[in-house]
């Protein structure tokens, strides 16, 4: 609230309107304020502003009361203010040009000019006054106002409120931002006003009303966005927002289910059909089908069976598999959806291409089938390494052995292996059998000299029902019956009688065995693997063995040295051995170097399977953990040969060979000793070439080749 | 309307034929095994068919009741497959 100055409060002249021509033209004459009153009965009710045109035409024509009432406005639409002045006062005075100013008693005082007010109000303003504001925040409407650069200059609270923005946000920015650049354009380029759009801005929904500033040259020079919220309108667009969004969750929840869904009333025609279609399975556009009856395409053929036909029918669901023309497998689940009468309304259809499904699954099984192949081969190979693992060796020789048995084991020919007694022939048998094909199916051992020769024949070869008395009723298989796919290993082989020979010839050479007692052959798949420790060779020259046969046997011969023949090996058995038998019983019995010296001087006759015994009886015996050389020596037999030792000849035989024998025994043990001729030959006190000729000698009736 | 969600993850045991369900000898969650008769179906020609399958594992659902007319791909059962092959090799 503010007061106006005295001086600036104008004196009120008026005339009656009944008075005469003389006082009004005198009255006018005299008159230095630019606005005229009129009375009636002592009350003012009209005024007129005497601007130069109202007074040079009362001049000319001569004052006529007529003209001046043409230019009369009544007095009502004038405000009367106090002489304090009230901001709401203000809106009063803005519409028109003076406000009359009234004393205490009520009667005119005065009046004062619209601009004095505004100037006065100028005054105030360290007072903070801005009308401009006051005029805005009281308006229950959103204001903007533009300036020509169509930046927002001023807003009021409401509108930010409508628009759930800030003033520092909203003001100097372009309006663009907010509001619609296209309505804006229009107001801008032709001054129209604008009404009622309805717009959205900041997810709000509001009443909008463009209307242009236009200057005094009838240019726009800004605008006022006028905005009401829409409460309601603004409810309405959410919940639509919010269905929206439900939709497009519920349709990517149900494609991530069903590849397609279609929507059938219960007469078969298509509603509604989901955004993902299975492109392949329809051969026409699905919007074209719109209110089309899916039962008709299953007439023309388009695809048979119809679920919905099934569903319509059944009234329940039905679930189908269909396949298109490429060959793509669709599941279509028809279900029915009933109404409150219980009849049938809908039917939903989701059908799921299964191809992929399918396919996936078939691999799965494959790839099931191949991991198990795995595992077997993997079990396989390690039973494999198990085994290689408990055979021990490293000399060169038996590892050319052993490369050769990993090849042998490919393949199924018979085998004929030859060494001493203990050597381990039956190791390798059974090394062939393990790393080979045949590793699933049997492997049988005959030892051919420790069954009876009458027993023999129906061992190998089985006998037919009642062949002879005391043997079972129903007959029996033999080894090579019961052998089938795997390995028959014959150990001894040199034992067998010759009649047995020209049998087991006859086996070899046709793949099948006649049963004793019957004359039906029974065909067979065995690979054969013999053994001998005698000269299978000699054995033929002397007829005591079957030439043929042995032709047949010595397919693959594999000569398996003797232990001393490869001392390499010797300490690395007596460890392993040892390792066994400390893990057995649960000891620590070691072997000293000098110890494993003796072991490996010794000739070992009975070879592996001495070497084995000799260490069980070794740990057996022992006192101490450390197994010396002394301790040993006790236990290999015929003494170890000690330098101060004589030879001893317990029995008579031919001096040559007796002296042969030692020779024999001397050189090779120099040789193993001193490794060269040189030396050996110094030790034995004989020349250099004679250690040579007699070594070579020696090596070639062993059938050895020389290796140094 | 149920949605069976996860029906995608079972085999399913079709149909070969038209015809009438003669005879369910198998029940839902009863374990099957591969070639193991499952349903019979009475063909229009009034032969019987015997509805096996490769698949073994658990029925999840019988789609299904005897008597009903079924038609070549329809769904007799969905068949919640063993993870591992249990036939015998
Ligand atoms: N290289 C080797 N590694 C481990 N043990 C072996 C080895 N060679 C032979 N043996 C063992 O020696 C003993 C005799 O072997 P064996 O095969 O029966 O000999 P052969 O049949 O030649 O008389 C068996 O107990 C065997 O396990
Ligand atoms: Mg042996």
């Amino acid at each position: 609230m503010f007061s106006v100055e005295k001086e600036k409060i104008k004196p009120i002249i008026s005339v009656a309107v009944d008075e005469s021509k003389e006082v009004f033209r005198s009255t006018l004459r005299n008159l230095r304020e630019p606005f005229i009153f009129l009375k009636k009965q002592d009350q003012l009710f009209a005024y007129a502003a005497l601007n130069k045109q109202l007074q040079m035409k009362l001049e000319k024509e001569d004052f006529s009361q007529e003209l001046l009432n043409e230019y009369t406005k009544p007095i009502d639409s004038i405000c009367c203010l106090s002489e304090h002045i009230s901001f709401t006062d203000l809106f009063q005075i803005i519409g028109e040009p003076f406000a009359i100013i009234r004393s205490e008693d009520g009667s005119p005082q005065g009046y004062i000019s619209r601009e004095d007010v505004l100037a006065e109000l100028f005054k105030q303003e360290n007072k903070s006054v801005d009308l401009l504001k006051i005029l805005l925040t009281s308006i229950p409407m959103g204001i903007f106002v533009l300036d020509k650069e169509r930046h927002i200059i001023n807003c009021n609270e409401s509108g930010l409120k409508m628009i759930k923005s800030t003033a520092d946000k909203v003001l100097n920015s372009p309006a663009e931002k907010i509001f619609s650049g296209e309505h804006l354009n229009n107001v801008f380029s032709t001054g129209k006003t604008l009404l009622n759009h309805l717009e959205f801005t900041n997810g709000v929904g509001v009443l909008v009303d463009y209307s242009p500033i236009v200057g005094y040259d009838l240019r726009v020079e800004g605008a006022v966005i006028v905005v009401q919220d829409l409460p309601m309108v603004e409810e309405m667009a959410m919940e639509i927002e919010y269905i929206k969004d439900l939709n497009k969750d519920l349709n990517a929840i149900l494609s991530s289910i069903y590849d397609e869904i279609l929507v059938v009333n219960a007469k078969g025609e298509l509603i509604r059909y989901s955004e993902n279609i299975i492109q392949d399975f329809w051969q026409v556009d699905l919007q074209e089908l719109i209110g089309k009856n899916v039962l008709e395409l299953e007439d023309q053929g388009l695809f048979t069976p119809s679920v919905t036909r099934l569903v319509i029918e059944k009234k329940k669901k039905v679930s189908v598999v269909q396949e298109t023309k490429s060959g793509r497998k669709i599941l279509a689940v028809g279900n029915p959806v009933f109404n409150e009468k219980n009849e049938l309304d809908r039917i939903i259809v989701a059908s799921r291409d299964i191809t992929e499904t399918t396919r996936l699954k078939s691999e799965l099984q494959e790839m099931k089938k191949i991991s198990e192949q795995y595992k077997k081969e993997l079990d396989n190979f390690k039973s494999k390494d198990r085994f290689l693992k408990k055979l021990i060796y490293c000399s060169p020789k038996m590892e050319k052995i052993m490369n050769q048995v990993q090849k042998i084991a490919e393949f199924s020919s018979t085998v004929l292996l030859n060494g001493e007694s203990g050597v381990g022939k039956e190791v390798i048998a059974q090394a062939i059998h393990h790393l080979g094909s045949r590793s699933h199916k049997p492997f049988l051992k005959l030892n051919c000299g420790a069954i009876p020769e009458n027993l023999l024949e129906s061992e190998l070869f089985g006998y037919a029902k009642g062949a002879f008395t005391g043997a079972d009723k129903n007959g029996k298989d033999g080894y090579f019956k019961q052998a089938d796919g795997g390995i028959l290993f014959l150990d001894e082989i040199g034992e067998m009688p010759m009649h047995l020979q020209v049998k087991l010839l006859r086996v070899l050479q046709e793949q099948e065995v006649i049963p004793v007692g019957s004359t039906t052959p029974i065909k067979v798949n065995v690979q054969i693997v013999a053994a001998t420790n005698k000269k299978l060779s000699k054995m033929v020259e002397e007829g005591t063995f079957r030439e043929d046969l042995f032709y047949r046997l010595n397919v693959i011969p594999i000569q398996i040295p003797p232990l001393r023949e490869r001392t390499e090996d010797i300490s690395l058995l007596a460890f392993h051995f040892l390792q066994q038998l400390n893990e057995k019983y649960n000891r620590n019995y070691h072997l000293t170097p000098d110890a494993v010296n003796v072991l490996e001087f010794y000739s070992w006759p009975g070879n592996v399977r001495e070497l084995q015994n000799i260490i069980e009886r070794l740990v057996v015996t022992a006192d101490h953990a450390a197994i010396d050389a002394e301790f040993v020596s006790q236990f290999l037999s015929l003494g170890y040969e000690n330098k101060k030792m004589k030879p001893v000849i317990t029995r008579v035989i031919p001096l040559q060979e007796a002296i042969d024998h030692v020779e024999e025994q001397l050189i090779m043990l120099a040789m193993k000793q001193y490794k060269t001729t040189t030396k050996a030959a110094k030790a034995l006190g004989i020349s250099q070439s004679s250690v040579s000729r007699k070594y070579q000698k020696i090596l070639n009736d062993k059938n050895m080749t020389i290796e140094i | 309307m149920r949605i069976e969600g996860d029906y995608m993850y079972f085999g399913v045991l079709l149909s070969p034929c038209f015809g009438r369900v003669e005879k369910i000898p198998i029940k839902h969650s009863a374990r099957i095994y591969e070639w193991e008769p499952l349903f019979t179906i009475r063909k229009e020609d009034g032969m019987f068919e015997m509805v096996q399958t490769s698949l073994s594992g658990k029925i999840e659902s019988i789609e299904v009741q005897e008597g009903d007319y079924v038609i070549p791909g329809m769904v007799l059962a969905y068949v919640k497959e063993d993870l591992f092959v249990t036939g015998s090799d």
